[in-house]
């Protein structure tokens, strides 16, 4: 199984790169044989505080195979004592302190892919999405499947116990299967509604996608934010291309 | 599309504390004998808190409100003391950094086995109570039609400004009705400015959060603020409805009798709310 991997990425326009909340793994361009691969993309909440952190922790904890449906109840805990300890190196303000009670909130879609049998499997939590292509047809679209369904309030992974009680409820995965020439996408919800909107106009969003290189993204993001195309917000996609 | 709320593109809350000499009296929606000023000191500290807990980010806080606070009564002025005194219109991540003092108070709470358990909290005090003088509430809402005048003019395409004011309700300057009309007539050019009213009465009467009708409310100050308060726009019946089973019409106001109407920071969009933290 040969795997081209390349992460775009972008802070929403007018903040700092400081300020992305987003968090994908692997962090470097993937052009290799495996025999498995492991990639995830997540978004860090808004309103929460050190999302950005806890996100990094969720998408490099799934590609360590920690993060699967099974072993969240051994893993997340550790995790959640994790962002607490990178968070709380100094004394914080009150409102830095009354924050960190909340916790931190982080969609997450990560993508298991095997060489033989050629199957894989998707997990997300959120508005995070991954859409497959074969053959320049939408083979899988998960976990949201219309651009009607995103919203401003998803339900998320929390670094906070007492908020992921009913986690079982809105924890997603599915099946695949996988031949060579398939493309992947994973992406968080601003461009996910862009790709679900346009494809429900008949076009064929990944066109636009495989065409990318890391010169012309950023000038790509902007255009379409300018026409209202896609909203203002930190953008993640990750392109997987399958031989 | 809306206007978005962001540090590049703030929006602007005044909250318009009423400081007279009947706030002395008791506050009927308190079971500790509380004076109706401390019960508005209470709430109007609770509603900085929470907004600046709103805006705290990693790196700090967010200035994605500019906020004033002016108190009539004897005076009316701006309400802040301290490093803050004077100050007419402040940006969020100064008050955060800069309360009076930082208080403990206890609360219960459920823990784990479902007992009570005490937990002491940090809150913060940026505004005292105080009660004295004349209810010169129409005076008021033209400082406030004043400070976002100059606001608007400046930020001619922000989040519409969010006024509140919290009452006993009883103006001895005039009918606000018709100064309220004046201030909801200023608009940026994604809506019109809104006028939320707290009235924080000395009855004995249950709490009242945004009803649409005046049928239930018992005085005539409590009709006549219901009057002057803004409808929900769509954003927040949405979020109302929606996300935390508020009921809500297209003839709801904002409006409370006897209840800080603290809730309403929930209807406030800055980007995603998780729907797990309730």
């Amino acid at each position: 199984m040969h795997i081209t991997a390349e992460t775009f990425w972008l802070p929403k326009q007018g903040y700092a790169l400081s300020d992305y909340e987003d968090a994908y793994y692997p962090n470097s361009v993937i052009k290799q044989q495996v025999n498995i691969f492991r990639c995830a993309v997540a978004d860090g909440a808004t309103e929460s505080s050190f999302s950005g952190q806890w996100a990094q922790l969720l998408v490099k904890a799934y590609c360590e195979d920690k993060l699967e449906v099974d072993g969240f109840n051994y893993y997340l805990p550790q995790l959640q004592r994790q962002w607490i300890n990178q968070v709380t190196t100094q004394p914080l303000p009150w409102y830095a302190e009354a924050k960190l009670q909340q916790g931190t909130f982080s969609t997450l879609v990560g993508l298991t892919l095997h060489k033989q049998p050629p199957i894989g499997k998707v997990l997300a939590i959120g508005d995070s999405c991954l859409f497959q292509v074969r053959q320049e047809k939408l083979n899988h679209r998960f976990p949201l499947t219309h651009s009607q369904q995103f919203n401003n309030n998803p339900s998320l992974l929390s670094s906070n116990v007492s908020y992921n009680k009913h986690l079982a409820q809105y924890i997603y995965q599915i099946n695949i299967k996988w031949q060579p020439g398939d493309e992947f996408y994973l992406m968080t919800d601003a461009l996910a509604y862009w790709f679900l909107h346009n494809y429900e106009q008949h076009s064929q969003p990944w066109q636009a996608l495989r065409q990318l290189t890391q010169q012309n993204f950023k000038d790509w993001i902007i255009k379409l934010i300018a026409a209202q195309h896609l909203s203002n917000d930190d953008v993640t996609l990750m392109r997987i291309f399958l031989k | 599309m809306p206007a978005a709320i962001s540090s590049a593109n703030p929006s602007c809350f005044v909250f318009l504390v009423d400081q007279s000499a009947s706030m002395q009296k008791p506050f009927g929606g308190s079971e500790a004998n509380q004076k109706k000023s401390e019960g508005v000191a209470d709430a109007i500290n609770r509603w900085l808190q929470n907004l600046i807990i709103k805006c705290a980010k990693s790196e700090g806080i967010r200035d994605y409100y500019y906020v004033s606070v002016i108190g009539y009564g004897a005076q009316i002025n701006s309400a802040f003391k301290g490093d803050l005194i004077g100050r007419r219109l402040v940006p969020i991540s100064q008050i955060a950094n800069h309360p009076l003092r930082i208080e403990k108070r206890t609360k219960f709470v459920d823990d784990d086995s479902g007992d009570l358990a005490e937990q002491t909290l940090k809150f913060p005090v940026w505004i005292e109570p105080i009660a004295n003088g004349q209810t010169p509430m129409c005076e008021a809402i033209v400082l406030a039609q004043r400070i976002l005048s100059k606001w608007l003019e400046e930020h001619p395409d922000c989040f519409p400004p969010i006024v509140i004011n919290m009452t006993d309700g009883a103006a001895t300057d005039g009918d606000p009705r018709i100064f309220a009309t004046k201030l909801t007539h200023l608009a940026s050019s994604d809506g019109n400015v809104l006028l939320f009213n707290i009235n924080f009465s000395s009855h004995q009467a249950n709490p009242i959060e945004f009803p649409d009708s005046d049928k239930n409310l018992v005085d005539k100050y409590a009709k006549q603020l219901f009057q002057m308060s803004s409808l929900l726009p769509d954003y927040m019946r949405k979020i109302a409805s929606q996300e935390y089973n508020i009921p809500v019409s297209k003839t709801t106001r904002g409006f409370t009798f006897n209840a800080e109407m603290v809730a309403l920071i929930k209807f406030l969009d800055i980007g995603t709310r998780p729907s797990n933290l309730e």
